[in-house]
């Protein structure tokens, strides 16, 4: 079976332990404002265009077979997603994220570092958007590498049915669990969505015991807040067991991509939050947890 | 953990970085006085008399508070003057009238020149080929016997000569031993001075400043002349001969060796006999490092390519650090100096702590130690002649030269060879674009090559052809030494000069090679991937499109050149394809080199020590089909071309790693990568880059070096991005370029970065 991911990332350090290949998988029914990879979200392919790459050649308005673009500009309503502007572009400044692949041809570009796992103690993790849209071929993925001998990490914002981590579940060494928010409400308004199916396959999980890293973005004018760290503590609190957790700095990073998606950036007017706020939120969660790191 | 600088040192560095540095004569009028004197005379007699004479007679010095003394010019900081080498070299010296009348026309530089051929001077207008270490200065570039000067003294080595010169009949060597003679008594008068100037100084000090001083008269009346006792003797003793040595000759990159090894049984010995603290040490140390500072030659980029040597193993294979090793580190940490140059040699068995207290150093952003490999290197150097016996003790020597200590003159940079420039004239029938004249030879009209074959045949031409007209550059500086740049001193350290009764010059040393600095492979092998798959394989342009677009530096082609920059077969990408085409260019000139022998009985090899010579060799080389335009910079060492690497550290490492290192790098090679503080110091951000650097050297690499910078850098970068296009930073968890990236997001890494630094 195939799959579609964007990208695989090599020497990724922060999605597990050592040094880890990533592979992000496309799609998410999740929409959170600050999303720093837009280009996940779409389960389907998409074309970005960086402006400031672009020479004006003009050679992608005659490879459109959709009439959709012309020297860059992209009528987004009628392009399929082809790819075929950016086959022709020179300069890159046309890229097509999203392709379609099998198990294998992961597992491929995933064992050109294995020798750096086996040194650090990493392998691979399977990211997105949310890899558990894809459960059976993320399953499948897993299974491969596992069989290489290659450890596995699965990141996850938890919002499937609780049969992708059943897909999942046997083959992956961790997972990288998502808490954004503690509140249904301010999980709805931020993320699009509410958090009970997360929360209820949160716990589901743990139950299972399998190994459990927490993962909470630190989002400006959304959770950057005592209370709201409390209130994600008292969530955590109340799971089977104390597990470790890292807590993400929003970054604007992925700003490029909204513009090079042709949409609006709605965190745009967001700072990251200081070093002290973040160990201020550390303190408030670690009573709760195994450990709590700050990236 | 930091350590606070001792005031002494404090005051010593401070009192150094103000000096306003101008060219000190002294040198210069000594050696003419002593040259004028000895007329006739055979040259490596002329040049012991030299040494001996300057040594007897330039004013010296003892600063405040100094515990170490000597120093090459008579007032701190200054230039020292060499006139017998090259009188135009600074520019503009002010050589007294007398010096210059003297020296006029028999420089060496000026004897070099007129033997050069015209094919030499074309290819050095040019920066192809030449640019010979030798051609206006010395050697340089060796790792004497420190060892022998320190545990033997000089009074040994002279009585070792009396023995040889009294039985012998050969004139040649009966001239090398009175001239080593000359020198060795140099030496030895020249500590004795300092050792009277100490015990007057000694009179008018207070009483702590007095007690030191009587130790260094003490010290200096001791060594180099008999044998070490103390780790301070012996590091007295290094020094006088280690300056000696940059007075001796003009040439740099006059290397430690294995300082850790040598001076360690004397630490020790110290420490156990209660005569030195570890603090005690340290102050030694810091003091050295002071030393090798004031010896900067600034007139060559600020540096003096002093290379020091920790690690590795020893004979057994075991692994040779030791509390010395730790030492060596903390005083580069305490003291930031960029001298001495910090290399770490690396094998399967190093003391974790000793490997990580490296990571931790280089995290501090001091850009060392550099990283080498003991298994490649030993390997390498094996295929050049030298002896297991000899080979697992090697030092680096310059930037990243191994050499073995005490019995190698390997003359590292003895020449240079632009391989980006090789593909341009094979591109265009042996013509530079820079200049329009003929520069190599007539290798056919690129336009109607109708095979990659017929390209990578025009390609072997070029590279052959510049390499020859190194060789006979290198060759024709290396007759000249012999003729006029004797070393006697240096050549009293180097096995087997004394024994055989020859000069390091003349090839006197136990093993001889000449290394040739290789600039652009990686720009020479994308270009060549380029012509072959767009080209060649896929036909999306002609031979004579590619000609006319280069011809053109690419106005009116772009969308050419930016298929030429993205096409994916680039080196340093973890692509099998790629990576093979810069190995088989490169066994190209590594082949033709290793055939042809040296002036000393030696042969060619090749490296990859750019320093900062990738500016200017891309200046000097036209628009290449890898996408760059005419005139700017070429790869900086064996790693991708800069921006190309997209697929993160690993993948180029691999790559790096995948060359053949020992067949084609016996001189060395340097691949730079830089990291922002913020990624080394995230949560298990060191531990990241000593596995990056332990599965490099499994795999085979060679060397590495990895800078890390701070938020000061990035501004820079932000500002100057031309030179900072390696600059990996971390974003969000993966690497990117830092100029690549949006003016926006840059400035998010430079405060992200400041956080944590601060």
């Amino acid at each position: 079976m195939r799959g579609i991911i964007f990208d695989i990332q090599r020497f990724s350090t922060h999605d597990g332990p050592g040094i880890r290949t990533t592979v992000f998988f496309k799609g998410c029914p999740l929409r959170c404002f600050w999303c720093h990879n837009p280009e996940s979200i779409s389960p389907a392919p998409e074309v970005l265009f960086t402006r400031e790459k672009c020479i004006g050649c003009g050679g992608c308005t005659g490879a459109c077979p959709a009439r959709a673009i012309e020297n860059g500009q992209i009528d987004r309503t009628r392009c399929t997603g082809c790819g075929g502007c950016a086959a022709v572009c020179p300069s890159r400044a046309l890229k097509l994220y999203g392709r379609e692949v099998t198990a294998r041809d992961v597992l491929r570009e995933a064992e050109r570092d294995m020798p750096f796992y086996a040194r650090s103690g990493g392998g691979v993790t399977l990211s997105g958007g949310e890899a558990l849209m894809q459960g059976e071929f993320a399953g499948e993925v897993l299974r491969l590498l596992r069989e290489r001998g290659i450890r596995t990490a699965v990141d996850t914002a938890g919002d499937v049915p609780y049969s992708a981590f059943e897909r999942v579940a046997g083959a992956a060494d961790l997972f990288l669990f998502d808490i954004k928010t503690a509140e249904g409400w301010r999980h709805e308004r931020g993320c699009g969505r509410g958090n009970a199916r997360i929360l209820g396959n949160l716990h589901r999980l743990c139950q299972t015991g399998a190994n459990i890293r927490l993962r909470v973005p630190v989002i400006p004018g959304f959770n950057d807040s005592a209370e709201a760290m409390r209130a994600i503590g008292g969530v955590i609190g109340g799971l089977p067991g104390r597990y470790p957790l890292d807590l993400l700095r929003f970054h604007r990073m992925g700003a490029q991509k909204y513009a090079a998606l042709g949409i609006a950036y709605r965190a745009e007017e967001s700072a990251p939050p200081d070093d002290e706020a973040m160990r201020g939120f550390a303190k408030e969660l670690r009573p709760y947890c195994a450990e709590a790191m700050i990236l | 953990m930091k350590q606070v600088l001792p005031e002494r040192i404090t005051a010593l560095r401070d009192e150094l970085f103000a000096v306003e540095s101008e060219t000190c004569m002294e040198r210069a009028k000594a050696l003419h006085r002593s040259y004028a004197a000895s007329e006739g005379r055979p040259s490596v007699i002329r040049r012991g008399m030299a040494v001996r004479d300057i040594l007897i007679n330039v004013p010296i010095y003892i600063r405040e508070g100094e515990l170490l003394v000597g120093s090459r010019s008579s007032r701190l900081g200054w230039r020292t003057a060499y006139p017998e080498y090259d009188l135009n070299a600074p520019k503009g010296e002010p050589w007294p009238e007398e010096v210059r009348e003297y020296f006029a026309g028999r420089t060496i530089r000026d004897t070099t020149n007129f033997l050069y051929t015209d094919a030499i001077h074309n290819a050095e207008r040019e920066l192809a080929a030449g640019y010979v270490t030798g051609s206006g200065t010395g050697f340089g570039h060796m790792i004497v016997d420190y060892e022998k000067a320190i545990t033997r003294g000089f009074r040994s080595i002279i009585g070792e000569c009396e023995e040889r010169l009294g039985g012998a009949e050969d004139p040649a060597k009966r001239d090398f031993w009175t001239g080593a003679i000359l020198a060795c008594e140099g030496i030895i008068a020249w500590a004795n001075r300092y050792a009277d100037l100490a015990e007057a100084q000694a009179e008018g000090a207070d009483a702590a400043r007095a007690a030191e001083l009587r130790d260094i008269a003490a010290t200096c009346r001791r060594v180099p002349e008999y044998p070490a006792r103390t780790l301070r003797e012996a590091l007295q003793a290094f020094f006088f001969v280690h300056i000696a040595l940059h007075i001796e000759q003009k040439g740099w990159s006059v290397s430690t060796g294995r300082f850790d090894q040598y001076l360690y049984p004397f630490y020790r010995a110290d420490i156990e006999g209660g005569r030195l603290t570890r603090d005690g040490a340290l102050e030694l140390i810091l003091s050295a490092w002071i030393k090798f500072m004031e010896n900067v030659d600034n007139t060559v980029r600020r540096t003096t390519f002093q290379n020091l040597t920790i690690g590795g193993q020893l004979e057994d294979g075991s692994d040779a650090s030791n509390e010395f090793s730790f030492l060596c580190l903390t005083a580069t940490r305490m003291t930031g100096f960029n001298q001495p140059a910090l290399s770490a040699r690396w094998h399967r068995n190093i003391d974790p702590a000793f490997w990580r207290a490296v990571m931790e150093t280089i995290a501090t952003g001091v850009g060392m130690p550099a990283l080498f490999n003991d298994e490649v290197i030993v390997e390498a150097l094996k295929r050049h002649g030298i002896d297991r016996a000899d080979v697992w003790n090697y030092g680096i020597v310059g930037c990243v030269e191994a050499s073995v200590p005490g019995k190698m003159q390997g003359m590292t940079a003895g020449g240079h060879l632009n391989v980006a420039k090789a593909l341009e004239l094979a591109l265009n029938d042996g013509v530079s674009q820079l200049s329009g004249q003929r520069i190599g030879p007539a290798t056919g009209d690129a336009r109607e090559f109708a095979s990659f074959e017929e390209m990578l045949g025009a390609y072997e031409k070029q590279a052959q052809y510049l390499m020859a007209v190194n060789i006979e550059a290198a060759n024709i500086a290396g007759s000249v030494q012999k003729l006029k740049g004797h070393c006697p001193l240096a050549s009293c350290l180097l096995d087997n000069c004394v024994e055989r009764g020859a000069d390091m010059v003349e090839g006197g040393t136990k093993y001889n090679l000449s290394g040739t600095g290789i600039f652009g492979s990686s720009n020479a092998g994308d270009g060549m991937m380029a012509l072959k798959k767009l080209v060649f394989e896929k036909k999306l342009y002609t031979m004579a499109q590619v000609v006319e677009a280069l011809k053109a530096d690419f106005a009116g082609y772009e969308a050419m050149r930016q298929m030429f920059l993205n096409q994916e077969h680039r080196f340093g990408n973890d692509i099998g394809e790629a990576d093979a085409m810069v190995n088989r260019l490169c066994a190209i000139h590594a082949d033709f080199a290793a055939l042809h022998p040296d002036t000393r009985g030696g042969h060619f090899t090749c490296g990859i020590w750019p320093v900062d010579g990738h500016v200017g060799s891309g200046t000097h080389t036209g628009a290449l089909p890898d996408g760059r335009h005419r005139g700017e910079p070429i790869v900086d060492g064996v790693g991708a071309c800069q921006g190309r690497d997209i697929s993160g550290p690993t993948a180029l490492l691999q790559s790096v790693a995948r060359l053949n290192n020992v067949e084609h790098w016996a001189a060395g090679n340097t691949c730079n990568i830089k990291f922002s503080k913020t990624s080394v110091f995230a949560p298990g951000g060191i531990a990241n880059m000593e596995n990056l650097v332990n599965v490099f050297m499994e795999l085979g690499g060679q060397e590495l070096q990895i800078n890390v910078v701070d938020a000061q850098t990035l501004l820079d970068a932000q500002e100057n991005p031309g030179d900072y296009r390696d600059l990996v930073v971390r974003v969000a968890g993966y690497s990117a370029y830092f100029t690549t990236l949006s003016r926006k997001v840059q400035d998010e890494i430079i405060s992200r970065t400041e956080q944590v630094a601060g």
